[in-house]
């Protein structure tokens, strides 16, 4: 048995979920919406085993060969935020999700991914020290909260970036001298700003071993929010040479994700930058573009394990 | 010129314990830091080109250069909104996220004692549920009391009848009135987890529970923290220390 878990309205939970239909194989859709309709216990000793009790079964946790992870924020999900903090939907839904991924963080099957191991991308400073380990180059980065040292950084650099430090509001965009006066704000908060790294942004999906590749063309400093500033954005097949897959393969491998989406630039001089490993990427909106069948991959991942 | 050492304590302006630990060992050079330190001007940090002598942090409102921090002592798993009064509270959460997350690669970098090391999941230490504290334990060998979770309501834990002796392990130190198998336990138990501040609880010899946030009231363990964060070697243990 494999447990997908998500809300059913999530793109690559979707496509796994397809795939494994066509594959034939058992499955079932968790779906986190139903959390306050849901039970789960888990017993831990020598062994660990467990139940969830999901759409009116019970599953015992000891079949579950291979689990797929896409969870939202449950306080984000309509059906518990509107029974406000501290109701008994809310604590329950708590208390679901931290058994469910206590489990995860157990269970000797496979996890695609676990939580202890998707949380590296909390923290780019952090993940940052992981991607260099692994052989990456990484862009030269000031955590600051000195409006001086941040002037002193842009000057020795020319042009900057700056982003958050952890996952929320995840925006890269790019100093430019209108915000000169809002430099001054960084005295509130640490505030992250890295060298523009000038160059080809590149896309690499890991699962498992196999790897998919795709280059992105776009004038936005950050692709994925192209949109908002009126620009484009076109993806495009492409292979990366094969130290660099390899390295990628052996990122992902070290960060404990068996899927990751790897962000990379290419540099005019033929280096490459890493910037970032996502461990839950949204990898439909390649695939869609390249053709890759990145879905088909981790449905055979998934299904592979026994 | 050879600058004062710094130990740091870092926890919750809440957090009395930690500040009345400040105030001991001060003579030690400790300080408190708390997350509005993180709010204030003075933090510069450069990755990867990471030149210790010129990055500086904030302490107690004082700016201080890292390499004159000697150790820090970690007493807050995350950083809340709720502990920086100082900023706009429509941003206050979004710069708790912020702070948390440059802490635990701050403290994962620095090349002083932390008492625990962070991981992604907590500023101190690994973050484990108690079944993965029992699960692990069981898998050295320990002897361990099951533990259950349920989300039904009608479904409560186990109440404990037996007495429960707990130890405290503090680097390759362990203090309480436990056996010396205890002892051994709680240790091998500490370094399967990564830890050098850890407290597990057992009954009669049968691991309980364990965690990354021991009491440090006692002299024997405050005074064994004080000496691994500031390097100085371990005083003999007085009565109720096991092993050392």
């Amino acid at each position: 048995m494999i447990i997908l878990l998500g809300v059913p309205t999530d793109d690559p939970l979707l496509a796994v979920l397809k795939c494994l239909r066509r594959m034939d194989a058992k499955f079932v859709l968790v779906d986190q919406t139903e959390m306050p309709n849901t039970e789960v216990e888990i017993e831990a000793g020598s062994e660990v085993s467990g139940a969830l009790h999901y759409g009116g079964e019970t599953i015992d946790l000891g079949s579950v060969t291979a689990t797929f992870l896409r969870p939202y924020d449950f306080r984000q999900l309509p059906e518990i935020r509107d029974a406000g903090e501290g109701s008994q939907v809310w604590g329950h839904a708590a208390t679901v999700s931290d058994i469910l991924y206590s489990w995860t963080e157990l269970t000797s099957t496979l996890v695609v991914n676990r939580p202890s191991d998707m949380a590296s991308n909390n923290s780019k400073p952090y993940q940052a020290s992981l991607i260099k380990a692994a052989g990456f180059s990484v862009p030269e980065t000031l955590i600051t909260t000195d409006p001086v040292a941040a002037r002193v950084f842009w000057q020795t650099h020319g042009e900057i970036v700056y982003k958050s430090i952890s996952g929320v509001r995840s925006i890269v965009k790019r100093l430019t001298k209108e915000q000169d006066e809002r430099i001054s704000d960084v005295a509130n908060c640490p505030t992250q700003f890295q060298e523009y790294v000038p160059g080809t942004d590149y896309r690499v999906h890991v699962v498992g071993s196999k790897v998919f590749s795709c280059e992105i063309v776009s004038k936005a400093d950050d692709y994925r929010y192209a949109y908002m500033h009126g620009y484009g954005v076109e993806i495009l097949r492409r292979e990366v040479p094969s130290e660099v897959s390899e390295r990628c393969v052996s990122l992902a491998t070290r960060c404990g994700l068996a899927l990751a989406g790897i962000d990379l630039r290419l540099r005019p001089d033929g280096s490459w930058c890493c910037f970032e490993v996502n461990p839950s990427p949204a990898f439909t909106y390649y695939q869609q573009a390249t053709g890759d069948r990145i879905d088909e991959a981790v449905a055979g991942l998934l299904a592979s394990h026994r | 010129m050879d600058r004062e050492k710094i130990l740091v304590i870092l926890a919750s302006r809440l957090d009395r314990a930690a500040a009345g630990l400040a105030e001991r060992w001060a003579p030690h050079g400790a300080r408190l830091m708390t997350p509005g330190d993180l709010s204030r001007e003075g933090w510069r940090d450069q990755i990867p080109a990471f030149k210790i002598a010129r990055s500086t942090a904030v302490v107690g409102g004082q700016e201080v250069r890292f390499d004159e921090i000697e150790g820090v002592l970690v007493r807050l798993p995350w950083v809340t909104e709720h502990e920086l009064d100082r900023v706009a509270r429509a941003d206050r959460s979004y710069v708790a996220s912020e702070i948390s997350s440059y802490l635990l690669s701050w403290l994962s970098r620095l090349h002083c004692p932390v008492l625990n090391r962070p991981s992604a999941m907590s500023l101190s230490g690994p973050a484990w549920r108690s079944e993965q504290w029992i699960f692990n334990a069981a898998k050295l060998g320990i002897q361990v009391k099951t533990v259950r979770r349920s989300s039904a309501a009608k479904d409560k834990p186990d109440a404990l009848n037996e007495p429960i002796e707990v130890v405290t392990v503090v680097g390759d130190r362990t203090f309480g009135q436990v056996s010396a198998q205890d002892a051994q336990h709680a240790l091998k138990l500490a370094q399967h987890a990564r830890v050098n501040l850890m407290s597990a609880s057992f009954s009669n010899s049968v691991l309980v529970n364990a965690n990354c946030w021991p009491s440090l009231e006692s002299d024997e363990v405050s005074t064994a923290v004080l000496a691994y964060l500031s390097h100085r070697p371990p005083m003999p243990s007085s009565s109720g220390a096991v092993s050392s």
